[in-house]
């Protein structure tokens, strides 16, 4: 009867160890993404947006105090949207963390990722049969450089006078 | 009295007269006539109540999260279209460009051939010149911004025609910054006008709160249920606000009007509820100049053109006001290339073609539908004939622009390269698809979704917006038109207002 019991114990931490590597156990996986001081932004979408910016953004140089800054204008700019779209831009960053899609694309890890790499995955994206995709890439363009430049600090860069100071 | 959702801690109960649920042109103009006629009104507002003294930053980093609906970019289903909506006590009216036009008499000759219904020019003019003198609308005497100017002297140099649009406003500092809520209270909106009205009538005004379901039984609506937003997110609370009312008028918009509905089952033998949604899809193009343009400088919107606007798939001809966060996210290009006509916008001038849909067979407009939050999405494709009224819109604008000088102009498309000549774009153009997602397709204008009509079967309320079979439920926004306006919206929104509860 021990025996018996310790069979099942031993098959049921293996599945249970086999499904945490494929990331089944989702809600354990997600409490070791979160970001305390972000809303939606968790681990993971920082490595992505290190290698985001320096394609989408080329010319700046990106060093992490600035990814940081960036991270957090995009995790407030995010916290204003509906449930729904939080959901759509919660799956569009998830594709960037599935294997196959990045194999699928020419990249091996997010990490090790180059910004050549990851224009030409855009560019693919963006030239894909699949409408989702190709929704996708332009949501990224969009979303990422509409919070770089709601920042005063481009004002000086885009000539842009700045709004007069009205008593 | 002020019951802001973002600040309470309990649920609140409202006994009225009329629960209008909405504050835009519709919502607080039919809350300040009611309120003047005696009736105890509550305004239920989604987005926040800011007064002048908070838009005099006038950053876009801060009005589009606060004003706009989804921080302007909300979406199409098929994230094809971006569609640029207020969510604020005074709706559209707060962010808009101040451009006004009484409904065309083509559109209404349209809607009189088609949908038998009885309006014309001459019928509806009276509620016009009220609304006119009320909300100080006139010709903008002012000197065209350059963006503005090079528009008519592009047409005038075709020989074209083009004419100068009246604004809203009283004492216009002519800044540029409409779109950020007006700094200077200049701009009549609803917000400067029919909601302090109103307030001052004992009317009740209730912002940040959802509207989520109206209950009812056969054919009367008791009660309207809201949920609070806290903070500045978009996300609802667990407050509850149950608003009471003899009538209940639904102007949220014509995609939030349809979504309420909806959500509450109302019952609608047409089958058109949510149905027939137009947009006045618009097409951008771009074009560098050698002088200074400033686009973001001055009233946002003086001159327009017609003079396409009725051939079919016909298009109205203005400009917008570009700021950087705008002109960031609408531009298709990515790094580099992105950011070298970021650092053009001194020297950009940008015209846009807004299409006149609903006027024909294959122009069904889009549907709203609820997805699984319960939140509305609207599904809007265009046919093949539209597209090619997009690449007629483009092929004009560039026109226009290098008629007045342009250097270089580029159609914002994804495919699109800056080109220097007619013949260039031309050729160019030819090889361009005008399908969902290939070029950028903007709108404003939000329109249908619950129209007015003489029959039930054919439309979603009666004339005077009563929804069909329903005893005190109302329609009172753009979600009332059977087509799109064939201009901005604003002032045909006020005049059936004004026609209604006056």
């Amino acid at each position: 009867m021990q025996r018996r019991t310790f069979f099942k114990a031993s098959i049921a931490l293996s599945v249970g160890l086999i499904a945490w590597r494929q990331g089944v156990l989702v809600p354990a996986k997600e409490q070791s993404q979160k970001i305390s001081e972000f809303t939606f932004l968790e681990k993971r979408d920082i490595i992505l947006m290190t290698a985001l910016l320096p394609s989408l953004l080329p010319f700046k140089q990106w060093p992490i105090e600035e990814i940081a800054k960036m991270s957090q204008d995009l995790d407030r700019t995010l916290s204003f949207m509906t449930r729904s779209t939080q959901e759509e831009i919660r799956q569009l960053f998830d594709l960037f963390h599935l294997k196959p899609f990045l194999w699928w694309h020419g990249v091996s890890r997010l990490e090790r990722a180059n910004p050549v790499d990851i224009s030409k995955l855009l560019e693919r994206m963006a030239n894909s049969r699949l409408s989702d995709f190709r929704a996708a890439s332009a949501a990224l363009n969009e979303l990422l450089c509409g919070v770089y430049y709601a920042s005063p600090s481009t004002d000086l860069e885009l000539s842009y006078a700045p709004p007069l100071d009205l008593i | 009295m002020i019951i802001d959702g973002s600040k309470v801690f309990s649920n609140q109960q409202l006994d009225v007269d009329y629960c209008i649920i909405g504050s835009g042109a519709g919502g607080a103009f039919a809350a300040s006539l009611l309120s003047e006629k005696g009736y105890r009104v509550a305004i239920v507002e989604e987005g926040p109540y800011q007064q002048t003294e908070e838009f005099k930053d006038m950053r876009e980093s801060r009005a589009y999260p606060e004003l706009y609906q989804e921080l302007a970019s909300r979406k199409t289903k098929n994230k094809a279209i971006n569609i640029l909506q207020g969510r604020n006590v005074g709706g559209g009216t707060t962010v808009n460009w101040t451009t006004c036009f009484r409904t065309p008499e083509n559109t209404l000759k349209y809607w009189r051939e088609h949908f038998d219904l009885p309006f014309s020019s001459e019928s509806l003019s009276k509620h016009f010149e009220v609304c006119e003198k009320r909300f100080s609308i006139s010709p903008w005497d002012i000197p065209p911004n350059q963006n503005n100017s090079i528009l008519a002297q592009g047409m005038s140099a075709l020989g074209r025609d083009y004419g100068a649009i009246s604004r809203n406003v009283k004492g216009c500092y002519n800044l540029g910054y409409c779109g950020t809520g007006c700094p200077s209270g200049a701009k009549q909106s609803q917000l400067v006008t029919s909601i302090p009205r109103a307030l001052a009538l004992g009317a009740v005004i209730a912002p940040r709160w959802r509207a989520h379901r109206l209950a009812h039984q056969f054919g009367k609506v008791s009660r309207l249920e809201a949920y609070n937003l806290p903070g500045l997110g978009n996300q609802s609370g667990e407050i509850k606000l149950i608003i009471k009312a003899r009538e209940f008028i639904v102007a949220a918009g014509a995609i939030g009007t349809p979504a309420l509905l909806l959500r509450s089952k109302i019952s609608d033998a047409s089958g058109l509820l949510g149905k027939r949604t137009f947009l006045h899809p618009t097409v951008i193009s771009g074009a560098v100049f050698e002088d200074e343009v400033q686009p973001y400088l001055g009233a946002p919107q003086s001159i327009y053109s017609d003079h396409y606007l009725w051939r079919d798939y016909g298009f109205k001809l203005e400009v917008p006001p570009v700021h950087p966060v705008l002109l960031a996210s609408t531009l298709m290009q990515k790094g580099e290339a992105h950011r070298e006509l970021m650092l053009k916008l001194n020297n950009l001038q940008v015209c846009i073609a807004l299409q006149r849909d609903g006027f024909f067979d294959d122009s069904l407009g889009g549907n709203v539908e609820l997805n699984s939050n319960n939140e509305p999405v609207l599904d809007y494709s265009w046919s093949e004939a539209m597209g090619e009224g997009f690449k007629q819109a483009l092929l004009a604008m560039a026109e226009l622009q290098f008629a007045a000088g342009a250097k270089e102009v580029l159609p914002i498309h994804a495919k699109a390269y800056k080109v220097s000549s007619m013949e260039q774009l031309s050729r160019m153009l030819q090889g361009l698809s005008m399908s969902a997602l290939s070029l950028k397709v903007v709108a404003a204008h939000v329109m249908g979704g619950a129209s007015f009509g003489v029959d039930e079967k054919r439309s979603v309320t009666n004339l005077d917006g009563r929804v069909w079979r329903y005893d005190n439920l109302s329609v009172m926004d753009g979600s009332l038109f059977p087509t799109s306006i064939a201009a901005n919206p604003m002032l045909s929104i006020l005049g059936h207002t004004h026609r209604i509860y006056s």
